[in-house]
């Protein structure tokens, strides 16, 4: 047969027929030829051979070096385990005691009050405060405003004035006051709702059960009571009670309790956090688990 | 579940979510390649055990980050293979690392009717001692032209994954992979390995 290629053209296609890259035009050309030609098939048996002997020629990678591969990746992932669990532990650490400070400022607010004398702890409202004084000064007020408008009355009007009532309501009312009685000798006397010592002291050894209307002795306000000298007592001329406000605003004692609550919530939360995240890098990936 | 028969990239995706045992089995996979082609490229056992020891390391601090779009086993060589030429340059082995960058190392011209089968010996008789004299043949060869062989001929790769992973041209890596046959025959016909 005649070769249309030399021998060297097929002998730089040994490769890729044997790598089986060649067309099949190419490869039918090139089986053609090597049939025919020893010696070019010789070299296709050689190459096949060579090719062979490479690729089970693979160095083994020495004894040990995949140990030492895998304890350094170890290594390397405990190392990040440990950055991981620093982190989420400072950071649940800070939430637990952001929480835990603001609980603490919370409960110890109230507590927190310069204008309490008498060690009771009492919510700072100037209000009751000033309500203590309230009454004393109403009754201060009541006084001088009585002393004052009876001031204005000169010392003979006001028997005029007496004389104007009726002798019968004025003899009801109870003893008559005397021209001669000088303004302190009228004065008004106040007395208050607060029963007198002995009567106390009665009541706290029996104590009687509160009724449904009875207000807490704490906020039982004193009711006042200003009486003309000889006035009949049962229709007092003036009488005040003082308004009893509440120790707190209105709502507030809602709200702090509500953010009591959130804050204890929020640092018993941070807190179970940190301690899970804590077991759960524990929980190591790299565990052997056993192969089916 | 059985690691051994699993695909390189499903082990992959594995390794990802934190399965150290399918890390572990890429690993197995893949060291002896790494190995050889680092051993090919350094010529220095302990050097290629540190290039291989840190291309794992490599993988495994990247591994939550990493995707792959091909061949996971290419990307793991290619990885070896700059830390290998990273270290020739580290060794001030300046020459040694251009020309196997560069891929000039091995250029020579071999006349293919000097390969004429009827003064060659025959090879059909090469055993167990012709592995390792072939290895050794392999290592005589210029740092470039060994690269070549190693990832073709020993480890297999396909010539798209050598020219991807090298930056060149296919016909160029066909043309570079021939010559580079060529010698090693010529090495090995002149030790008489057959």
């Amino acid at each position: 047969m005649e070769k249309t290629h030399s021998c060297k053209y097929f002998r730089l296609q040994v490769d890729e027929y044997i790598e089986g890259e060649l067309t099949d035009a190419e490869m039918r050309e090139f089986e053609a030829h090597i049939a025919e030609c020893e010696d070019c098939r010789r070299e296709v048996e050689s190459a096949r051979r060579l090719y062979a002997i490479l690729r089970s020629s693979r160095e083994p990678a020495p004894d040990g070096l995949h140990s030492r591969i895998m304890k350094a990746v170890k290594a390397e992932g405990r190392s990040k385990k440990k950055a991981l669990i620093f982190r989420r532990s400072a950071l649940a650490a800070a939430c637990f005691f952001i929480c835990l400070s603001l609980t603490i400022v919370i409960v110890m607010l109230p507590m927190w009050n310069p204008s309490n004398e008498g060690g009771a702890p009492l919510p700072a409202d100037p209000d009751f405060a000033a309500g203590e004084t309230q009454a004393d000064a109403i009754e201060t007020e009541s006084i001088a405003e009585i002393t004052d408008s009876l001031a204005d009355f000169t010392e003979e009007e006001q028997p005029e004035a007496l004389e104007s009532v009726p002798q019968s309501s004025v003899a009801s009312a109870g003893p008559a006051i005397s021209p001669s009685d000088t303004i302190e000798e009228t004065m008004i006397i106040a007395e208050s709702d607060t029963p007198p010592a002995e009567e106390i002291t009665s009541a706290a050894e029996n104590p009687t059960p509160p009724t449904e209307t009875a207000m807490p002795e704490t906020i039982r306000p004193e009711t006042t009571k200003f009486y003309f000298k000889g006035e009949n007592k049962d229709s007092p001329t003036l009488s005040i009670t003082p308004s009893v406000e509440s120790t707190y605003a209105p709502g507030g004692e809602e709200i702090t309790m509500a953010l009591l609550v959130v804050s204890g919530l929020l640092a018993v939360a941070s807190f179970v956090a940190f301690l899970i995240s804590l077991s759960s890098v524990r929980n190591t990936p790299h565990k052997k688990d056993k192969e089916e | 579940m059985k690691y051994a028969n699993m695909k390189l990239e499903d082990l992959f995706l594995l390794a990802k979510k934190g399965d150290g045992r399918a890390f572990e089995q890429i690993v197995l996979s893949t060291e002896n390649a790494v190995y050889n082609l680092a051993l090919s490229l350094l010529k220095n056992k302990e050097d290629a055990e540190d290039v291989t020891q840190e291309t794992y390391l490599r993988l495994w601090r990247s591994l939550a980050e990493l995707k792959i779009e091909s061949s996971l086993k290419l990307y793991i060589l290619k990885t070896a293979r700059n830390l290998a030429l990273d270290l020739i340059r580290k060794n001030a082995r300046r020459e040694d690392a251009d020309t196997v960058i560069q891929g000039t190392d091995g250029e020579f011209e071999v006349d293919i009717e000097d390969t004429d089968s009827s003064s060659r010996p025959d090879i059909a008789y090469l055993q167990n001692i012709e592995a390792k004299a072939v290895r050794e043949s392999i290592g005589e060869l210029p740092t470039a032209a060994r690269e070549l062989i190693i990832l073709r001929d020993v480890e297999g790769l396909s010539y798209s994954e050598i020219s991807t992973m090298l930056g060149i041209a296919e016909g160029t890596l066909k043309s570079k992979l021939f010559r580079a046959r060529a010698r090693l025959r010529l090495i090995i016909l002149s030790k008489n390995i057959l």
